[in-house]
Order: structure tokens, then sequence, then C-alpha cells
């Protein structure tokens, strides 16, 4: 028996499901949906768990990370309650969900209070990039930029934040974990997990575990799908804006952690000065080319809004296109001034790098509390809920147990 | 029965075969079936043209039947539905009874049905003629049965529906008697609030109308006043009258209305009227006790309650019977689409039907809710929502409103349960069978519409009812506010469940219908009807029982001498239906029109052999 709670709606209200109390749950939306699954229908249900109050049925859904926001939904809906944007709302109520601290929720609620959280990070982070090293880089010639005088605040500030993010985004997947875990339909699957030796187990997690990252991470094909079964017209697609934002990430933070690796530890030369081919250097270019091909490309079509796909965009949406577009930006200009003759070095310089080192620490910090946050629950609810359906198959698909033969004792 | 053309006059024919510009002529061989028609001894004219019902084809007829001294015309052509009553009218303007005229369909039962066989379907259509030819001969000539009307009317029912047909049949100068139970005038509307589909305030709406019929010269009012006994039939109905001690609730909440113009209570014990407009209406639906909770808790209410609550009142928070309420369960068809075997029957049946304005009542007192009190929480449990055409607004502002829907079940209604807190469990549908629980403060239970009986005029005069035991109309489509019984109306909720929109369109249609009798003075009424033989006709009654118009009565008619009882029918209220006539042993009946040595006639011709 379940507890209809009336307020759930009104709450989904404020994350930007704004008309979808107008559903009557006709089921239109679940049928011109291209990325439905037998077993996993949305958005319909979804919805109406909404209006039930079942919040904890809701966030702990897959369907809700199987969604990509083609709009199709929205544009057939009769009642015109806007699923799609239901969709995103409830994502964002997921993600408000998973983190402990509240304050992804208070970023969703007040846009402003977010301001006051991101000029926090600016004036710790820039400040403190200017108090630590601006006796050195401000006024001082001959030196090159990011070569060795913000190299320790950045290293250091780096190590002791990036542990901090890693602390938060590990209680946000733990809240995330036991909360799926604890869903209805895991958790009548309880004794599967009792029935099934733990090698099976650890083989079908590492199974799905490869094919969910090979295929919603490297290839994105389900996001892939939707772009072709609803056919954008405009070009790049949306899976191909965002293929290159992802791995222009990717790329970057490969050769983030590769020149640390090789210069910080191997060859022991950090801050060492690079020339422009050497190979972690230019797999970073690259990178950030790609990306800011992806950022722009993205900021240009919620601009234009070409189609049914960038109708709508929020404070979210923005904020996290502009911060990467600012990081990625600043990032070349700082590239620029490490490869340029230090006679017409602007004056100016060490502001962009500062501007620079402040827009990835705000991405960093927003990175647990809002849209961003989708890099690593999209792929682990699908992981999740992908092992658990495998786990179902396998016992499924065993063959039948032979029965013992029956031994017949001869009397004599 | 004796034929006015058996007698030694030589009967003299005019038969006439249309084309009907090639959809006859084109398969029948029409200048041959002419020719050959020609040939019987009976036939003084014979002629093919290609459209009899053009001018030139009706003044053929016309100067024929002059020149040619013509006693009797068939037409063969199409259906009669179409074109018989335009040759009745050529033949009556030329100065032969209408029923001397007999009208051959050789269009759709010959040539459409026989394209590909040609020389049949001609051979055809001459059997049939000469079967008109047979069955005309013999027919009497026929005379519509003529009555004295009085030019007055009796609504019974003072709602909405009542005063709008006295008030349309008064604006005609047609006198009405206004007969209503209640001492005040407005019925159901008298406990309404505001009413949709567009918010119309519905006491100022009856009030109005009220005061409109009182100063209405043209109507006379019966309050407190019941009809005990009817008889009679159109034209002529008297309704006996008695006093009712009825008291109205409140008599405050209705001030306005009691301001009664004594002078126009007319105060009478019988009246004669020419036709009667049943504006009966409803009654709603009481839930048993238990069912949903209903009187096991005070907060169990059913939806007319809470409206009457909700009238007038005043204060920031809901409270009913010293308690706030903060969460309302509104549950649908509440003795409405029962199910046999899922619902309890009440006085032995079932009301299977929709009542057709819960849904959107309940919709529109939800939202009156969360308007007067925006944090109250609303459960509206359905079935199906039936927010039918501009209503559809009420169901869409409720879902806006957050008033959380849930479709339980057909066979499975929610279990109410009601020790201080109430609790209903239900079955989700749209979640595939979830097991829901809702805690509430007070349920309301959309009651559904159902017949208010009225036994003396309905059994004084065999109204029949329909399925649900409403009064049923004469056809579902084609006379849908007249009663079987000729000169009764029906109008607003007595027929069946009706917003107040559709009611007084009932009414209206039915004072339209009513003053078209009552602005003559004298109706003619079909000639086609049952017909008792005093010399054959023993008294058996066995008619009677089969008569379902109570047109047949056993009295002593003196036609056949002193003291014996025979059979007499009511020509106003027979319909011609037949039932009697198998039903007589000694076959004293027939029903004018298909008597049955006429029948034999066309048979016997029919079958003759084509030269």
């Amino acid at each position: 028996m379940i507890k209809v709670k009336p307020n759930l709606m009104d709450e989904l209200h404020d994350y930007g499901a704004f008309d979808v109390s107008a559903c009557f749950n006709c089921g239109t939306c679940t049928a011109t949906c291209p990325l439905v699954e037998e077993g996993n229908e949305f958005p319909r249900i979804l919805i109406r768990l909404a209006q039930l109050g079942q919040e904890e049925k809701l966030v702990a859904s897959k369907e809700l990370w199987m969604c990509y926001y083609c709009g199709d939904c929205s544009a057939s809906c009769p009642r015109e309650a806007d699923p799609g944007e239901f969709m995103m709302a409830s994502r964002r109520y997921a993600v408000s969900r998973f983190d402990f601290s509240g304050i992804s929720r208070s970023i969703y609620k007040n846009k402003w209070l977010t301001f006051v959280y991101m000029a926090l990070v600016a004036i710790i982070v820039g400040g403190g990039l200017y108090y630590a090293d601006n006796n050195k880089i401000f006024g001082v010639d001959d030196h090159t930029i990011l070569g060795g005088y913000f190299y320790e605040t950045i290293h250091w500030g780096g190590i002791v934040s990036g542990s901090l993010l890693g602390l938060i985004l590990l209680a946000g997947i733990w809240n995330m974990y036991t909360r799926v875990k604890s869903s209805e339909p895991l958790r009548q699957r309880d004794q599967i997990d009792r029935l099934l030796p733990l090698s099976v187990k650890t083989k079908l997690a590492f199974r799905t575990l490869v094919s969910t990252l090979y295929n919603e991470g490297i290839l994105q094909k389900r996001f892939r799908k939707d772009d072709d079964e609803t056919l954008p017209p405009e070009r790049p697609t949306r899976w191909t804006i965002h293929m290159s934002i992802v791995w222009g990430f990717v790329g970057l933070a490969a050769a983030t952690g590769l020149d640390y690796m090789v210069k910080d530890i191997v060859l022991n030369q950090a801050g060492q000065w690079v020339p422009i081919y050497y190979p972690i250097r230019l797999l970073g270019i690259i990178s950030g080319i790609v990306l800011m091909y992806g950022t722009s490309y993205a900021l240009y079509f919620r601009y234009t809004k070409p189609s049914q796909y960038y109708k709508e965009s929020t404070f979210d949406d923005w904020l996290l296109l502009w911060l990467v577009w600012l990081a990625g930006f600043t990032g070349f200009v700082t590239t620029l001034f490490v490869y340029i003759p230090q006679s017409i070095m602007p004056t100016w310089a060490p502001w962009i790098v500062i501007v620079h080192v402040v827009a990835v620490a705000e991405l960093f910090f927003i990175l647990p509390f809002t849209k961003f946050a989708h890099v690593m629950y999209r792929p682990l609810a699908l992981w999740m809920h992908e092992y658990e359906e495998e786990k179902i198959n396998y016992l499924e698909n065993l063959p039948p147990e032979e029965e013992p033969q029956q031994v017949v004792e001869l009397t004599t | 029965m004796e034929s006015k053309t058996n007698g030694e006059k030589k009967p003299r024919v005019g038969v006439y075969i249309c084309h009907c510009g090639g959809n006859i002529s084109d398969v029948v061989d029409t200048a041959k079936v002419a020719e050959e028609i020609a040939k019987l001894p009976e036939v003084a004219v014979s002629k093919d043209f290609i459209f009899m019902c053009s001018d030139p084809g009706q003044k053929m007829i016309a100067d024929d039947v002059k020149a040619n001294n013509l006693d009797h015309v068939i037409v063969a052509s199409c259906s009669p539905r179409l074109h018989e009553m335009t040759f009745q009218r050529v033949v009556s303007d030329a100065g032969l009874n209408p029923f001397q005229y007999k009208h051959v369909n050789i269009r759709e039962q010959v040539s459409w049905v026989h394209s590909h066989h040609p020389d049949e379907a001609t051979e055809k259509a001459y059997h049939l003629i000469r079967g008109g030819i047979a069955a005309v001969l013999k027919q009497d000539p026929l005379n519509p049965i003529v009555k004295q009307m009085i030019q007055k009317a009796a609504v019974i029912g003072g709602g909405v529906s009542g005063m709008t047909a006295a008030l349309d049949l008064a604006d005609r100068d047609i006198p009405v008697h206004l007969i209503e139970k209640a001492p005040v005038l407005g019925g159901h509307l008298l406990e309404l609030d505001r009413v949709f589909p567009v918010e119309v305030d519905a006491q100022e709406m009856i009030s109005s109308l009220i005061k409109k019929t009182m100063n209405h010269p043209n109507i006379f009012l019966h309050l407190d006043t019941e009809v005990v006994k009817t008889e009679g039939s159109i034209g002529n109905f008297r309704l006996v009258l008695n006093k009712t001690d009825e008291k109205v609730l409140d008599e405050s909440k209705f001030a306005a209305t009691l301001e009664v113009n004594n002078e126009k209570v007319e105060d009478v014990s019988e009246l004669r009227v020419g036709t009667i407009i049943m504006a009966t209406g409803h009654d709603f639906y009481e839930p048993d006790e238990g069912e949903f909770g209903y009187k096991k808790s005070p907060f169990v209410v059913t939806l007319p309650q809470l409206i009457l609550h909700l009238n007038n009142y005043k204060g920031e928070k809901f409270v009913y019977k010293g308690k706030e309420i903060k969460s309302v369960a509104m549950i649908h068809c509440v003795g409405s689409r029962q199910i046999e075997g899922v619902h309890e029957p009440k006085n032995g049946k079932l009301n299977t039907g929709c009542s057709r304005v819960c849904c959107t009542t309940t919709l529109q007192q939800a939202n009156r809710l969360k308007e007067m009190f925006p944090s109250i929480n609303i459960y509206d449990l359905y079935r199906d929502i039936r927010t039918y055409g501009e209503q559809e607004t009420y169901y869409k502002e409720a879902s806006e409103n957050n008033v959380i829907f849930i479709k339980y079940p057909d066979d499975e209604p929610p279990e109410v349960t009601a020790n201080g807190k109430i609790s209903i469990k239900t079955k989700d549908i749209l979640t595939y069978g979830l097991d829901l629980e809702v805690e509430v403060d007070m349920v309301v239970l959309a009651v559904g519409i159902v017949p208010r009986i009225r036994t003396s005029i309905i059994e004084d005069l065999s109204l029949p009812l329909g399925q649900n035991g409403f009064l049923q109309e004469a056809h579902v489509k084609l006379r849908p506010v007249e009663s079987s019984s000729e000169g009764i109306y029906l109008a607003g909720t007595a027929q069946g469940p009706k917003n107040i929109r559709e009611s007084t369109m009932t009414a209206s249609a039915a004072a339209a219908k009513a003053s078209s009798v009552l602005t003559r003075e004298t109706i003619e009424l079909s000639p086609f009807v049952a017909v008792v033989s005093p010399e054959k006709c023993s008294g058996s009654a066995q008619c009677v029982a089969e008569c379902e118009y109570n047109a047949i009565k056993i009295v002593d008619s003196g036609l056949s001498g002193e003291g014996v009882q025979q059979a007499v029918i009511d020509p106003s209220l027979c319909t011609g239906c037949g039932a009697c006539v198998p039903a007589c042993p000694e076959e004293a009946i027939h029903v004018q029109g298909f008597e049955l040595d006429k029948i034999k006639a066309q048979l016997k011709a029919m079958l003759v052999e084509a030269n």
C-alpha cells in the first residue's frame, strides 16, 4: 500500500516543470518517444509517479536517464503539458536529491544564491592566486606564464579542491546508489543477489560496465538514436555537439592527467616549459578545439532556437555552457601566452590566467550540484539498472537443472 | 366492409409509370408496362413519363382525373417515403379522396435491385402495379379523425424546465397551468450557486425566471399541488389535483422566491387541458448507509450537500461540522453506471446509465474549493472523466490546480474507512494497478441523477419508461421530446440526466411541439387506427390486455342493444399498431387501411400470370 503525497508536483514546479500538472495521462508522449524500450516506457509513468508524490520511485528510475530531450513528446502532447520539460526538471530534482549538502537544492530554487556561491568561489580562488603569486607575476619580467609561478598554488589548490570534489561526488553517488538499490523493483530482486555466486556477479557487473561505457559514454548511441529518429533540421546535430563537448572534456582530462604523471612523477620536471609539439600538449590543444567547437555551437543554437530541441533554456543550461566556453577560451589565450615572445606579452596576461583558473574552479564547484552532475549520474544509473536486468536475464537463461538421478537400492 | 367501387359503376383507374430520369426506365421497359397495364378492363388511363413528381407530371394527373373522370390513381415510381404525400395531395386537389391513391415502388424494389435482369424486372413491375390496382379498388375513402382541441396546456413541474416550457407556451398566447408540488417554484436550481459552463449565478438566473413566470398573464400557478389522477387523450385531458403539505427545508434561504403573487395561484381541484408537458425532474441518488462510508462518518457527504454548505460560505479556512478540512477526496459515479455483481441494486434496480452532470459539477466544485482555500489538497477518484464539450475546460483547470486524479477500476470501487481520520484504499489503473492509500478529512460523493417517481400520471397514462426508469421518448432521434402517447411531451431531466442547458433546450422543444397542436381548434388524427365491428364483437376483452396505450375500453356502447358490453376504441389514443387485431377471437377488429380482404386481393392480383 502506497501513501499518496500531494505536493511533489508543486516541488517540481521549482525545477522547471511549469505545465506538467495539465497532464491527464493519455500516454501520447510514451507512444511518440523514440527511446522507449519494452519494460521501460516513459515519460507518462514518471509523470504519474510525480502526481502521486512517489519521489523515491521517480528519482530511482532508469527511465529518467534514458531521455535525451528531443522534445517530440512535448510537441505531441494534447494538453500542452510539456512532458519533455518535466523529464528535464525531474533530472534536476534527482540531482538535488542525491546531493546531501542542500547546495544543489538552493541553487535551483534561487539563482541569486548561485551567484553568491560562485562569487565566493571566485574570491577564494582568484584572490588566493593573486595574493599567492602577485609579487612574482605582476611587474616582473622574463617569466613564462604557468611555467612556474602559478604552478605551486594551482597544483596544491587543485589537489585539495579535487579531493574535496571527489568526496562530494562519492557522497552523491552513494546517495544515488542506495536510492536506486532500495527502489521497489530492485528490492524485490534481493534474493536474486543471494542466488548468484560472486564470480557471476562480478562478471556481469564488469560486462555491463563495459557495455554501458561503450554505448552510453563513448558512442552515446541512445543520444544518436534520439537524433536519428527525430531528424533535427539543423547541422551539426545535437549528438555531434554533445560528442564534441564530451570528447573535448575527456581529452583535456587525459592531457592534464598524463601531464601530471609524465612530468611530475616520471620525469620529475614539474612546471617545466614544453614545446608546442610535445604530444601531451598537442592532445590538450586539439581537445580544447573540439570542446570549443561543441560549446560554441550549443550556445549559438540556444540563442537562435532553430528547432524545438533548443526552445527551452534554463539558467542551469546557460551557466554550464558559458562556464565551459569561458574556461576553454581563456585556456586558449593562456596557451597563446605560453608561446609568444615575452616582448609582446601584455600586462594583463596574468588576469586571463586567473579568470581561466576561476572558471575551471567554478566548473568543479557546480559539477555535483547542477546539470553538470549528469556526467556521473546518467552512466552510473544506466549501469546499475542494466546490471540488475542482466542478473535477471542470466537466471532466466540458465539451462534447467537436471533432476538428480534416483539411486535405486537393490535389496537382496 | 362494403366498398364504394363495388357497385354497378365500373371503376376508372389512372396508372402513371415514372422513368425517374432513367433510374427506373434504364432497367424496366416502362413503355411496355404502360401498354400491358392499359389492357386491364378497370384501367382507363395508363401512361409513362420521365418525372411524375415534376410540375408537368403532377399536372398530367390532375388533368386526367378531370378529363377522364378517374376515380382511383396509381403512381409507380420511387419509395412511398419520398412522394406518396406529394401525389395524395395532387389527387386530393383534383377532387378525389387522398386514400383513393396508391403508391407502387418500382425503383428501390425493382430497378435498383434487379439492374442486371431487365426482363424479369419489367415483369415484376407489372405484377406490383396489378397488386396496387387491386388494393386501391378495395380501399374505402378514409378521412382523418377530427377532434376538438382544448387550447390549454398543463406543465407538471415548476423547475427550470417546467418554467421554460410554460413561458414559451404562454408567450404564444396559450394559457398554461403550471403545477408544482413544492410551495415555491425553482426546483433543484434553488440549491445551486454558480452553474456551468459559464459560471452563471444560479440564484439570479432562477429568480428572474420565477419573476417572469409569476407575472405572466397566461400562466396559472398551482403550487403545493400534486396531480392525483389523469385521464383522456390529446385534445382533452382531465387532471385531478390535490394540495400537498410539502414544506421547504429552509424558508429563509428562498425568501426572495416566496413572494408569491397570491392572485395568480389557482386553487381548483380539476383541470381540462389539450396537452401535458412532463417536467417532473429528478432526484439525486441517496447512497446506502455505509456505501463509501456514507452516514458512518459525518465527513462523508454528497455533492449537493457540499454545494449547499459552500453557498454563501465565508471564511479563510474550510470548516465543516467544527473540523478544519485540509484535504478532500471526491468519488465519481456514486449511484451511476452501476454494474451487475459489483454494485447493490436499489429497489431491485441498478442505475446503469451515466448521469452526465456529476463529472463536470465535481470538477467545478474542486476548482471552487481550490479557489476559496488555495492550500487544500483534492483527490479525484474517477472511472472516466466525462466533461464533454466546452465543459472540458473544468477538467483542464482542475488538472492545472493540481487536483490529483486517480482512475479506479470499474469493478473495484475505492474502499472508504472512516474511524477518526478517513482513509481510502484504491487501485490506480494509471500506474498499472498500484495499491494506493489516501488520507483525507472529507469525502464527497458525486451522486448520480435518478428518476423521480410520479406514479399517478405515469400509470394513468401508461407512459413508457426507459431502462433506468426515466420517461421514454417516442423515438430517440426523430421524436426526442414526445412521449409515445399523443399530446404528452417530455422536458428536462424527467426524461434522463441533463444539464441545465440541455434541460431548457428540451423544454423549449417540448413547448414548440405542444404549441403546434394547441394553436388549432381541432386536430386531425391519423385514420389508420383500429376499428371494432359491433356486429362481431362479443366483449371478450382479449384486445384490452394487448393494448399498450389504454385505447380500448369495454363499455355498454348501446350500439348492439341495451346492456351489451362491447369494445370501444379511442382513436386519439390508438397508434394503429395492430396488436389487438390477432387477439380477437371473433375477428371483430381491423386496422383501417389494412383490411384483410384488401391484402388478399392485392396478393391475388400480383400472382396472376402476365398475358
